[in-house]
């Protein structure tokens, strides 16, 4: 009886001791969250004060307000929506096609063109992009959107990934179908795309968060601040006032910056998960 | 292969022209591949050889190039920046390691453990920094760690610790951004391993209980041997990572103070976009491509090694 209630104490304690550890990681993860969002509803008064405050008075929304007033927010936000949408749509195409085509033809070359593609996944993309900038030069495509657009459209990544789910798309569906007399096309469009529905998932998530998050292309070829995308518009925004900066104004556009990726995490993070560790299992 | 290719191939066994045919046969694969191999050959081969060419030249963009041999590669190391540059970023990948390979295996152990309640909200809040953008990240760790008053210095204060000069120390500076990048990223690295884990049978665990085995033996016998491949890969990329910072040194300390967080890729964007020094630009470029991929040769021997 003793060393049963003693395993149990001892249990309990590892489990207390198990959660507190795991507890404080939260709160570091969601602190700046949090201080993100109580930020951004206080007052101009109440944010840098010592010690700090952990929640507003009275709840303010005028800084949402500002945002809006003050800054190109609302076009960042529209240009990245845009962007986003289109970058990742043309990718998912893209690869799913390239992917098809490695998985379901033995077409000559295919061992050789794959084997390369795998090698370029290792190139960092700071030797690439002088060269891709002087291409966008000579294209006169500076400060336009095929420039934020076009260049990273080939993801080897993602040809890869889509390339490993579409071996599971049967032969023999393909075969029933092109006897019924259907072309190459049509058993892309309706029977491997279909299919492959979760890797196009996985896939899609991946480029929406490095499309709406990214930051260094946007800030090579874009000038003017009609075609600032949000992390610019975010950029320009805390660079008002670089001695003073209107933390309440900040903190409610990086807020509302983020709202949109934490939605489409915390709706799909299953298949989010899934593709991190498809990735990681490459390596 | 698909049925489908292996009957055309029947078909055309027999022929002289089989290439040819299986070419013709396949078109519509070429069709498929096509728009991904044409970017990528315009964005990414085409640059990678060009980037190569202009390295070897001087050149601003606009006039003619001029033809300048190594000169390029010789200026690098000469350059008293791009040297503290390379020192910078090592210091910084270092310092990262803790926060980014152990720190996450940490986490994910914890996490594995059969005692946990509510796993999936704890690896959900784990993972949230992740979708943050480089900005917004750069603005809430600017609010923390700015001025003498700042947000993380209360709590330090509150424990009797004394006042860090966050960003206006060479040294703290440094420190800031490899926690801002800890925090940044140690979820995604959590995952990976809570998915090694996940792989280890449960079976050689509860062999290793029924022979006597206690939990630290468990660990170090069993576990970590069996993760090493993982703790490479988070390795390689915390490595890889790290020797590609930009972001967060433009935002947060603009690479200050006094060049105390310059980093390579920060230093190379200076150069190219604002020196319009393009040549050495590129030069500077392959100049790291080569030391990200010395260094993950390096663990791959240095891990694959561990394993015999």
């Amino acid at each position: 009886m003793t060393r049963i209630s003693r395993r149990a104490v001892s249990r309990t304690i590892e489990s207390v001791l198990l959660h507190t550890f795991l507890l404080i990681g939260v709160v570091i993860s969601i602190l700046p969250f949090y201080w993100m969002i109580i930020n951004s509803l206080k007052a101009r008064g109440e944010i840098l004060v010592v010690p700090p405050r952990w929640w507003f008075s009275t709840p303010v929304f005028h800084n949402y307000l500002a945002v809006f007033q003050e800054s190109n927010f609302a076009t960042g936000f529209l240009n990245t929506c845009f962007v986003t949408f289109t970058r990742t749509s043309a990718t998912l195409l893209l690869s799913a096609m390239a992917g098809f085509a490695f998985a379901k033809y033995d077409f000559p070359g295919r061992n050789g063109l794959f084997l390369f593609l795998l090698g370029t996944m290792m190139i960092p993309g700071v030797v690439t992009m002088i060269p891709s900038y002087m291409i966008l030069v000579k294209f006169r495509w500076i400060d336009t959107y095929q420039a934020l657009i076009v260049p990273g459209l080939a993801s080897a990544f993602g040809t890869f990934l889509m390339r490993q789910y579409m071996y599971t798309v049967p032969d023999e569906l393909l075969d029933a179908a092109r006897i019924d007399g259907a072309g190459d096309f049509r058993l892309f469009f309706q029977i491997a795309l279909p299919i492959a529905v979760p890797a196009l998932t996985s896939l899609a998530i991946f480029s929406f968060f490095g499309n709406w998050n990214d930051l260094f292309w946007p800030m090579i070829v874009i000038r003017t601040k009609s075609k600032f995308t949000l992390p610019l518009s975010l950029m320009l925004l805390r660079s008002r006032f670089p001695h003073n900066v209107d933390y309440g104004v900040v903190f409610a556009a990086s807020f509302m910056a983020t709202l949109p990726t934490l939605i489409v995490f915390l709706l799909l993070q299953r298949h989010f998960v899934g593709g991190i560790t498809t990735g990681a299992l490459r390596g | 292969m698909s049925v489908i290719v292996k009957r055309r191939e029947r078909i055309h066994k027999s022929g002289k022209t089989d290439l040819w045919h299986r070419i013709k046969k396949n078109w519509a694969a070429y069709v498929f591949i096509s728009p991904f191999y044409i970017l990528f050959s315009i964005f990414g081969l085409f640059s990678l050889v060009f980037s190569f060419y202009i390295s070897f030249h001087r050149w601003d963009g606009l006039t003619p190039m001029r033809w300048w041999a190594l000169k390029n590669y010789a200026e690098l190391f000469t350059d008293d920046k791009f040297l503290i540059a390379i020192r910078n970023t090592m210091i910084l990948t270092l310092f990262d390691l803790p926060l980014k390979v152990f720190t996450p295996l940490l986490l994910a152990v914890a996490l594995n453990s059969k005692l946990v309640k509510g796993r999936g909200a704890f690896r959900t809040c784990f993972y949230l920094p992740e979708v943050t953008s480089a900005v917004v990240v750069a603005i809430v760790f600017s609010y923390f760690f700015s001025g003498d008053t700042s947000f993380i210095n209360y709590f330090i204060e509150l424990l009797g610790g004394p006042r860090i000069p966050w960003l206006t120390d060479r040294f703290w500076a440094k420190m800031s951004l490899v926690i801002l990048s800890g925090w940044w990223s140690q979820g995604y690295h959590m995952i990976i391993y809570l998915a090694g884990l996940q792989s280890i049978p449960q079976e050689v665990i509860e062999a290793a209980i029924v022979d006597g085995a206690n939990r630290v033996q468990i660990f170090s016998k069993i576990t970590l041997p069996l993760l090493r491949p993982i703790i490479i890969f988070t390795s390689i990329i915390t490595i890889n990572h790290g020797l590609q910072r930009f972001a967060e040194p433009y935002l947060l300390t603009g690479g200050g103070p006094s060049y105390g967080t310059l980093t390579m890729i920060l230093y190379l964007y200076r150069k190219a976009f604002e020196g319009f020094r393009l040549g050495y630009s590129a030069a500077m470029a392959y100049v790291i491509f080569a030391m990200i991929f010395i260094a993950s040769l390096v663990q791959l021997k240095f891990g694959g090694r561990g394993q015999e």
